[in-house]
């Protein structure tokens, strides 16, 4: 079983790996360390802030939307090209199927990010910055995964929707999980006893900030291995709970519509 | 026109009672795919399902490999009811070109290697070899590393022949084979089925074309809106129609001729131009009348089974849904 799912991670990695979007995102990444450099440079005071904030800012939403419409795609394309049909029709599971595609999408994404951080660490040096802190390379880690946070989501609403809107709830979660919890934290006092429950519960099981430690970096508050592996067991238990939610969904009823 | 169909092993694959109902659509409500279909595709034979479009064929196809999921009735493959583990055995060939654009006939059939055979297929060195033959089977050899979206039909459709058959299965699934093919390639894929045929793979066709059915298949299933119409077989039929060409003899001449001969009654004559066409019921009378027309010296210019009453006679299970 092992080696089918191995096979279809890497059939995907290689399907995904030929998309275009992988050289949009490297043109982008290479624009968007640029700016971020030259509005650093321009800038009178606070030029490292400037350059972090617009390069962390542009590369989290860079890795967002393509994992989201990654997530949403892979399932989605294969019921619409029927490539779907070829690959059920071996004696695969459709766990299997499931698990092995979200692996080769995960896969793509940690190339995507390891090809932003090498552009990035090239326009620091380029810019006279210098080479990375291990700190700054933790906060860039933790938004990578929350990039694969974002993509489990987005195939476990394309199992059950297509892919438009699959793309936009997902698009629709990814917002709320960034906000929540500052909504939590502007709340007003007088709130009904329901609503306050209602968006502390929400911040409580989906909130994105858990993958931004950007502020902990500009604060110089450290960061330690103990919260570090905090923020990552509350990153795999999403996905392990969203890719067992959809593998679900996913092995009932039919895998094609009529 | 029911008929029993004979088994020659424990490969073949049985419906029995599968109904399918698609309620994906609120507009329109629920859909009859598939309704109470029992029958069987006998192992080490070629079986056509037929029908109109429409007729529930893809949709029966689907539910044998388990991307439709029945709302009633059971599918076995052999002596049980038919698991992830069976469709091991089962090769597939959609009626459109399915396969990623992305990748290439050396990446797909590797990956069908590694799917269904697993085990034999450990390494990649391993597949490469077998990956070589089964290109060069279809005549892809030189087209290997090509991404899939840039090769013609004819060699999208030799792909997925090869990645139907490169298992070896004991049981092919065809839907609609030759379709969107040119005459030549249409001739070779027939023959390959025909070769699997000899090899007694278990074969369901499922095809528009009554000359790839009459052709090929052993026996047939008509279906008509998701139910099963007709089915028989396609062996020897002792009303089989016949049909004698012979030039240079007239209607009066043929006449005489039976009355000096003594031969069996014709079931129609036609005569065009020089040419006279005699149809016969069985096999048996028209021998006869061959044996005597050449026996006397006559020009037969045309002798065989008349295919035209098999087709009329199937089309009539087509309704008036053709």
């Amino acid at each position: 079983m092992l080696r089918k799912l191995c096979a279809v991670a890497w059939q995907n990695w290689t399907l995904l790996r030929r998309d275009q979007i992988v050289r949009a995102v490297a043109v982008a990444g290479v624009v968007l360390t640029v700016l971020a450099g030259l509005a650093s440079t321009w800038s009178i005071e606070d030029r490292v802030k400037i350059l972090f904030d617009v390069g962390y800012f542009g590369m989290q939403l860079l890795g967002s939307l393509t994992a989201l419409f990654w997530g949403a795609k892979m399932v989605s394309d294969s019921r619409h090209d029927g490539a779907i049909e070829w690959q059920l029709a071996a004696p695969l599971s459709r766990t299997s199927w499931l698990l092995g595609k979200y692996l080769g999408l995960a896969l793509t994404q940690l190339l995507l990010a390891v090809m932003l951080l090498v552009i990035w660490q090239l326009g620091l040096l380029m810019f006279g910055y210098g080479l990375m802190t291990d700190a700054q390379v933790a906060v860039y880690l933790m938004m990578v995964l929350g990039w694969l946070v974002l993509s489990s989501v987005a195939v476990t609403l394309a199992v059950i929707m297509r892919f438009a809107l699959a793309l936009f709830a997902s698009i629709g979660l990814w917002l709320t999980g960034l906000m929540s919890q500052a909504v939590a934290g502007t709340l007003s006092p007088e709130s009904s006893q329901y609503s306050q429950e209602l968006v502390r519960g929400i911040t409580r099981v989906w909130n994105l900030q858990h993958f931004n430690l950007i502020d902990r970096v500009q604060e110089q508050r450290a960061i330690t291995a103990a919260a570090l592996s905090d923020q990552i067991g509350y990153g795999v238990l999403l996905i392990a709970i969203t890719l067992t939610v959809s593998s679900l969904m996913f092995s009932k009823g039919d895998v094609i519509a009529s | 026109m029911q008929t029993e169909v004979p088994s020659t092993g424990a490969e073949d694959l049985a419906l029995n009672g599968i109904s399918k109902v698609f309620r994906t659509d609120l507009l329109r409500g629920p859909q009859l795919a598939v309704k109470d279909l029992t029958c069987r595709f006998a192992a080490g034979r070629c079986t056509g399902l037929l029908g109109h479009n429409g007729a529930g064929k893809t949709t029966t196809i689907k539910l044998i490999l388990g991307l439709l999921k029945s709302d009633k009735g059971s599918i076995q493959c052999g002596e049980r009811e038919i698991t992830t583990r069976d469709r091991a055995k089962i090769g597939y060939l959609p009626e459109l070109n399915k396969l990623p654009a992305l990748l290439t006939p050396r990446e797909v059939l590797s990956y069908q290697l590694q799917m269904f055979m697993s085990e034999r297929f450990k390494t990649a060195a391993d597949r490469r070899e077998a990956v070589k033959t089964a290109l060069a089977h279809v005549n892809l050899q030189d087209h290997a590393d090509k991404q899939i979206g840039r090769l013609s039909k004819g060699m999208a459709r030799r792909l997925g022949w090869a990645q139907a058959t490169i298992h070896a299965p004991s049981i092919l699934i065809l839907d609609e084979p030759a379709s969107g093919l040119d005459p030549l390639a249409r001739r070779q894929m027939i023959d390959w089925i025909g070769a699997e045929k000899k090899r007694h793979t278990t074969i369901l066709l499922c095809t528009h074309e009554l000359a790839q059915v009459t052709a090929l298949c052993d026996f047939y299933h008509v279906l008509r809106r998701g139910e099963l119409v007709a089915s028989g077989s396609l062996g020897p039929n002792p009303a089989q129609s016949y049909t004698i060409q012979v030039s240079g003899l007239r209607a009066d001449a043929i006449e005489r001729f039976a009355a000096k001969e003594g031969l069996p009654p014709w079931r129609s004559l036609r005569q065009e131009g020089v040419l006279a066409e005699l149809s016969f019921v069985g096999y048996e009378h028209s021998a006869k009348w061959l044996q005597a027309l050449l026996a006397a010296g006559f020009v037969v210019t045309q002798f065989g089974a008349d295919e035209r009453a098999f087709e009329d006679a199937l089309l009539q299970h087509y309704g008036g849904d053709v």
